[in-house]
């Protein structure tokens, strides 16, 4: 079965892009466009009426709700806390890193370094670990 | 606020008026025998509780935690003197606690959150006051309690009123408090107590009025020294203030243009990525070579306007000091020989030669992107700008520096030129250079600058004028 990726990214360009690349890539995905929404699925994953995902993509500078927090939430909860989270920003600042790191994530991607290719590739390596 | 701060002012004068009354009357025989100074003590420590209450009371709201806690601190305090003696000053610290009770709660109906940044410092002062005031009073009681002190009795209460007085006009008066003007409160009011207190001490009429005299010539004076002490306070309290704002104004241009930056990028990334998928027949393939040749051209103007944004970021981080420095061991001549290989074909395009000597050099601990983009800038400028001839690299180690040379047989600079061109402002660019390139970003020295001073070193420059030619080179510290 392939495997399912959501994407919580606010920039509906950057959104579809991201989700035409990875199905292409063979990958299953969903999308979350809003913090809100983000963390509507995750406590639908949490009761367990939404179907787990391999790995979130995760956009940290969303206009309502820090993806830190998101991440936090994620971490937080027995029935989340292991899924695979690639923060997936366009700033690459040392103390926001170093936040994300502790939150743990999984991996800090900027934007502008992978190409789309090269992010499937990065995801497939991640998921084959598991 | 003005208004209210003048009505403490009122209050405070009022109260130290009742304060030297009843100064006078533990020393004097006449208040002390008639019994008066108990009636005097009382109206005193109304007005002083009223005072200082109210003062407390301007910033309850926000600092609603440590008042309280003052209160408690307070209340303990009264109730333990109240056990332990029963005396007029127990009367004076119950009428105080009871009034500051009653001012916290009338002050959080009224004034609520609206408090001026540097009332704040005030009442952190003030906490300290009235530290001071409840270990005076403590050290007091216990000398009371052993008998050390016995008929005067009320002396500690006063003398500490007298402490709290003025300290609690210095912080009032000096918004920004400083112990200097403190002190010299402190002085002024001591002086004129001791003075007023001569003029009841001696007994021929001639000295009573010779240090009355002095009494008020010693008060004029201290009321124009306060006067002058007041401006000079105000006026740097206003000073600070400004460097306040322009700080702030400062901060909110670094963030819009970070916040600009982010948006121009936001929608680059997909563009590029978009186009690449086109180019490289993702959606199908693409016969029409016209249009593809097209695309290939919108491809390399999007990357272009990605890495000036990328670039303007970058200097925008230095500048608010988010970015650090990645340092790690390597060797500069390999940097250099990759700088001019992606170089090569593009001064050989334009019939220039870009010439590098390769010589073994000390390995540097530097940031090796950040180094690297230096140099490449410094080169492709040197490219950029010259038509004939051609860009030559040398390096060398002199006095404990590495110097890396980039000389060219280009258009050249004027010595003023040079010196703005050094200062490493963005988009600053060079007249013959803005005849080439018509308006260009110019903020590759920019950047450049930006980066080997980050490691300590710095750029230099020299040319013989217009059409002579540059030479840029950076020095950088070996360690």
């Amino acid at each position: 079965m392939n495997e399912k990726i959501l994407i919580v990214e606010d920039d509906i360009p950057a959104l579809t892009l991201l989700e035409e690349g990875l199905r292409m890539e063979n990958f299953e995905t969903e999308n979350a466009t809003s913090g809100k929404e983000a963390l509507e699925k995750i406590e639908e994953i949490k009761k367990g009426v939404r179907e787990k995902p391999d790995l979130i993509l995760l956009d940290i500078l969303l206009p309502d709700i820090n993806g830190i927090e998101i991440l936090k939430e994620i971490r937080k909860n027995p029935e989340t806390k292991d899924i695979k989270v690639f923060a997936f920003t366009n700033f690459s600042e040392p103390e926001l890193n170093k936040k994300l790191t502790q939150e743990g994530v999984d991996k800090i991607l900027l934007k502008a370094d992978v190409s789309l290719d090269q992010l499937a590739e990065i995801i497939r390596e991640e998921l084959k670990e598991k | 606020m003005k208004k209210l701060e003048i009505f403490f002012e009122i209050l405070f004068f009022i109260v130290s008026i009742f304060w030297t009354l009843s100064f006078y009357s533990c020393f004097h025989p006449l208040f002390l025998n008639i019994n008066l100074w108990a009636k005097i003590n009382f109206i005193f420590s109304f007005f002083l509780g009223t005072a200082i209450l109210l003062l407390i009371s301007f910033s309850a709201k926000t600092h609603f935690k440590k008042t309280i806690f003052l209160s408690i601190v307070f209340l303990i305090f009264f109730l333990v003197s109240f056990f332990k003696t029963f005396s007029l000053s127990f009367l004076s610290t119950l009428t105080l606690s009871l009034f500051f009770m009653f001012f916290l709660w009338l002050s959080i109906l009224i004034y609520g959150t609206s408090l001026l940044e540097y009332k704040k410092l005030n009442v952190f002062y003030f906490l300290i006051v009235l530290g001071i005031f409840i270990a005076f009073n403590g050290i007091f009681y216990f000398l009371l309690l052993n008998n050390v002190v016995k008929e005067k009795q009320i002396f500690g209460g006063l003398i500490v009123s007298f402490l709290l007085i003025a300290l609690g006009m210095s912080t009032l008066r000096n918004p920004f408090f400083e112990i200097k003007f403190f002190l010299t409160e402190i002085g002024i009011v001591a002086i004129l107590a001791l003075l007023s207190l001569l003029f009841f001490y001696l007994t021929d009429n001639f000295s009573k009025i010779l240090s009355f005299l002095i009494f008020l010539i010693f008060l004029i004076f201290a009321w124009k020294f306060e006067k002058v002490l007041f401006s000079e306070t105000e006026s740097k309290r206003k000073f600070e203030e400004i460097l306040k704002e322009q700080r702030e104004l400062l901060e909110a241009k670094e963030q819009f243009i970070l916040s600009i930056q982010h948006h121009l990028r936001t929608p680059l990334g997909p563009i590029r990525e978009y186009l690449n998928r086109i180019l490289k027949g993702v959606y199908g393939n693409l016969d029409n070579f016209v249009i593809k040749e097209k695309l290939v051209e919108v491809k390399k103007l999007a990357d272009n306007v990605y890495s000036l944004v990328e670039q303007l970021i970058e200097i925008q981080k230095y500048k608010t000091k988010k970015d650090s420095l990645k340092l790690e061991k390597c060797q500069i001549e390999e940097i250099i020989q990759s700088v001019v290989e992606e170089l090569l074909s593009s001064a050989q395009e334009k019939g220039l030669y870009l010439e590098y000597q390769k010589i073994p050099l000390p390995s540097v601990e530097i940031d090796k992107k950040k180094i690297r983009e230096a140099i490449f800038n410094l080169v492709d400028n040197a490219i950029k700008y010259t038509i004939t001839g051609g860009v030559k690299i040398t390096t060398m180690v002199e006095n404990k520096k590495l110097k890396i040379e980039v000389s060219d047989t280009g258009i050249g600079m004027e010595k003023e030129e040079i010196e703005k061109f050094l200062k490493g402002t963005p988009f600053e660019r060079g007249i013959e250079a803005k005849k080439m390139y018509g308006p260009g970003k110019g903020i590759g020295l920019c950047l450049a600058i930006q980066f080997v001073e980050a490691h300590g070193g710095k750029i230099y420059a020299k040319s013989e004028g217009f059409g002579k030619g540059t030479t840029f080179w950076i020095e950088l510290p070996l360690k």
